[in-house]
């Protein structure tokens, strides 16, 4: 699965290489094709684990492109990988 | 003791300093006196691994000795699994050989631990399996400037030992990179450890390092097991009921070994009670 993307919009497949994102070197490189687009959607399908560094690496990005106001979705989150993210930061809103 | 990870390590370092260590002129092939069927000797297999892997990135030949050669290819040694045919192929926990620029880094560490999992009959410890091995691994692309980790497993009927080992940049070292001095004296790369023990990170915006602080606590005071941290000079380690152990003034180990032992079957554990810690 690869992501898909218009110059405004982006897809994210977060477990596009596995369904483990062990580090934040690739949450880097996963997020890369996202850096000049305006609308991203993260989706999290079939993503069983995300280590605490990427969790925390994903979410300052998101906290990032958000003060640059710019639309950030993430869905079909596992609900591991939602206490993942609310230990990182429990003010995280995930839908 | 089956599953003695400090004498274990302390075995390995002198057996690989025995051969000459991993540069020079006087280079012989290491002497691998580890049985793969033993839990704790999995950590040293690892070391001499990384040790032989080290020789053979400065030019020199790889050259080992044992008397299980058969057994120990079997497991992928010394090279390591390194790609999904290779580890498919391999036995059950055989040795992963991760590499940091790899497409299936992250895929090959989801395999492990999905055996690691089979192999002691736990899906509930999927989680808490994975944090370990990712949070361990990740301070190796973090912080240890190498291209390179090696990541063993082993059990028997009494106990889980995971072991992963990198022959990059020492703890000390990666402080020090950041601009973190520890005082001069026998004790500084055991101050340098138990500063990564107690969280300090050596990351450059001077963020809490959670990795091996959360990991530990959660092997330790969750599990019930053992853990071994060792870096350059030094180690620290600590048994279950046992007061942590410091030893400096070892043979140098140019990077990083943590090891873990686990008693099986392993206690249910709350794993984002110590991630949140």
């Amino acid at each position: 699965m690869s992501n898909a993307s218009t110059d405004t919009t982006i897809t994210i497949v977060l477990a596009s290489r596995s369904p483990l994102i062990d580090a934040r070197d690739r949450v880097r490189e996963l997020l890369q094709p996202a850096a000049d687009v305006q609308d991203i959607l993260m989706d999290a399908t079939g993503l069983e684990f995300i280590s605490r560094s990427a969790a925390s690496e994903l979410l300052a990005a998101v906290a990032r492109w958000k003060q640059e106001h710019r639309s950030v979705h993430v869905r079909n989150v596992a609900p591991t990988i939602a206490k993942m993210f609310r230990a990182v930061d429990p003010s995280v809103e995930i839908e | 003791m089956t599953n003695d990870l400090r004498a274990t390590y302390l075995r390995a370092l002198q057996t690989i300093a025995d051969a000459g260590g991993i540069e020079g002129d006087a280079l012989r092939p290491i002497a691998c006196p580890f049985d793969p069927a033993m839990p704790a000797d999995r950590l040293g297999l690892a070391m001499i691994a990384a040790a032989l892997h080290e020789r053979q990135r400065r030019g020199y030949a790889v050259e080992w000795d044992a008397v299980n050669r058969d057994v120990l290819t079997m497991i992928a040694f010394p090279n390591g699994a390194s790609s999904l045919p290779m580890f498919e192929a391999s036995a059950a926990l055989s040795m992963l050989s991760l590499i940091r620029s790899s497409h299936e880094r992250e895929a090959l560490l989801h395999a492990y631990v999905m055996r690691v999992v089979r192999a002691i009959n736990d899906r509930s410890a999927m989680q808490p399996i994975a944090y370990v091995l990712t949070e361990l691994t990740a301070n190796i692309w973090d912080h240890a400037e190498t291209e390179r980790g090696f990541v063993v497993a082993g059990i028997d009927r009494h106990a889980l030992v995971i072991a992963v080992v990198d022959a990059g940049l020492s703890i000390p070292l990666s402080y020090d990179r950041r601009g973190i001095k520890f005082p001069d004296s026998p004790s500084h790369d055991l101050a340098a450890i138990d500063a990564a023990l107690e969280g300090r990170s050596a990351r450059p915006q001077g963020e809490r390092g959670y990795g091996l602080r959360t990991s530990a606590a959660l092997v330790m005071d969750g599990w019930s097991g053992s853990f071994l941290l060792a870096s350059r000079r030094a180690l620290r380690y600590r048994a279950p009921g046992g007061s942590p152990l410091g030893e400096v003034g070892l043979s140098p180990w140019a990077g990083t070994v943590v090891a873990v032992t686990l008693p099986l079957p392993l206690r249910p554990v709350d794993l984002y009670a110590y991630v949140e810690r």
